[in-house]
């Protein structure tokens, strides 16, 4: 079967653009060289006089100095990363460490206390070692997403009563780690979409999410209504929307 | 891509210098205006910074994804200017704009314009014959690339592509046309 002509056309202009000739690309289809040849050299202007094209230094040099001065900024607001305790620790010695160190806690009542804490409370640092040790002890990919979800819905809470105090520093840390546990269940899907044996599983988990979702949506909305800087919580919104639409895909729009 | 997504600004920078030029000759063949291309152009790496962070290869290579944001604020910019753009081309400066020696059909291979001379020729394209245009010509992008930002097939992108170069032949070249059939 003959090759159809727009396959040919553009299988010349890649040649072109790696660097042969005009003729030895019209030698190879000399049956189509008229028909191809006004419309390479058209192709071959619009490239010339798009590449006599380049941007003034200037705007070049200022672009890049906004962009590195957001990266610089955001790089600042980042909490400054502590030296870790255990840092010389192997990594399945932490996770003994800290499964002990919880149960130990349990005991006092202080892990179920901490369970409700805020970020701006002492017994934060326990709620998140606690969560940790909660993911590493879950089974299995969609078990993880599953606690992912619920340690979301958390984050929201942190959200909206952060938002309230207007600690804008603990809030932006809480929704990095919202945005985390919102990538975990993304890859989670992510890689489970096409494995049969585990539809009924992510069916559930999709339908758990799509629940959260649409109740975590209408409480930063609410809170967003009843603060002086609803900016900040519609950037959040903006943002979660982002992860939960990379989640179930851009076609699901929310409680919207 | 994962230490850009981590917002390391060594990594973005490799970006943005990878695709910086690409992106502004892009936009200046859309928009035919130095002052809103530079605009554009900024605002195209500023959201890209934004939202790297949700940029997933799911066979979208981030090319296609820049340029996607890039598409969109140019659409943008035009839904704003009210599309007065196509008041501002005037059929003389289609012919002015042609070299004289590019209409001699002897002379066809040194067809030469610039992209001011090309961009005003793309107006007078379909959407999509301009947009696959200034994909392939003004952003550098592969067909496969341009198909990914186009949301079309491949296929469907080089049969658009062949429509484009035919109908931009008869605005550069009328006399070439009539001499060609």
């Amino acid at each position: 079967m003959a090759e159809r002509f727009e396959n040919i056309l553009d299988g010349c202009l890649e040649r072109l653009r790696q660097g042969e000739s005009l003729e030895q690309c019209l030698a190879r289809y000399p049956e189509r060289a008229a028909e191809l040849e006004p419309l390479l050299r058209v192709a071959m202007a619009s490239l010339k006089a798009s590449s006599d094209v380049a941007p003034r230094p200037e705007f070049r040099a200022r672009t890049r100095y906004q962009i590195q001065s957001q990266l610089h900024d955001k790089e600042r607001k980042t909490e400054p990363k502590k030296a870790s305790l255990v840092g010389w620790m192997p990594r399945w010695a932490v996770v003994v460490a800290s499964v002990v160190l919880v149960f130990l806690l349990a005991g006092t009542g202080t892990v179920a206390a901490s369970s409700t804490s805020m970020p701006d409370n002492t017994l934060y640092p326990v709620k998140l070692a606690t969560e940790r040790v909660q993911l590493r002890l879950s089974r299995g990919d969609i078990s993880k997403a599953r606690v992912n979800v619920r340690l979301a819905d958390r984050r929201v809470k942190e959200i909206v009563y952060l938002a309230k105090k207007g600690d804008s520093g603990r809030l932006d840390r809480a929704l990095l780690r919202l945005e985390g546990h919102m990538e975990a269940i993304e890859q989670v899907i992510e890689a489970n979409e096409d494995r049969p044996k585990v539809q009924e599983a992510m069916t559930a988990l999709k339908a758990l999410l799509e629940e959260r979702i649409a109740e975590n949506e209408t409480a930063i909305q609410g809170a967003a209504n009843n603060t002086d800087e609803p900016g900040i919580l519609s950037r959040v919104l903006e943002r979660y929307r982002l992860r939960y639409q990379g989640a179930l895909g851009s076609g699901w729009r929310g409680s919207n | 891509m994962r230490r850009a997504q981590r917002r390391e600004p060594e990594a973005f920078g490799q970006l943005y210098e990878e695709h910086f030029d690409r992106i502004y000759r892009y936009v200046v063949l859309r928009v035919r205006n130095q002052a809103d291309a530079e605009d554009i152009t900024q605002q195209v790496f500023l959201k890209a910074l934004e939202n790297i962070g949700s940029y997933r290869w799911r066979g979208m290579p981030f090319a296609s994804w820049l340029f996607r944001i890039a598409h969109n604020l140019v659409v943008d910019h035009w839904k704003k200017k009210g599309r007065e753009k196509v008041a501002a081309v005037a059929p003389e400066e289609i012919d002015q704009m042609v070299d004289e020696s590019s209409n001699d059909p002897a002379t066809l291979a040194e067809l030469k314009f610039d992209m001011k001379q090309l961009s005003v020729a793309c107006e007078q394209l379909s959407d999509g014959q301009r947009e696959i245009i200034s994909l392939r010509f003004a952003g550098g992008l592969s067909v496969a690339e341009a198909a990914k930002v186009m949301g079309k097939s491949e296929g469907a992108v080089k049969v658009l592509q062949h429509a484009a170069l035919v109908k931009l032949r008869r605005i550069l070249c009328p006399s070439a046309e009539e001499f060609h059939g």
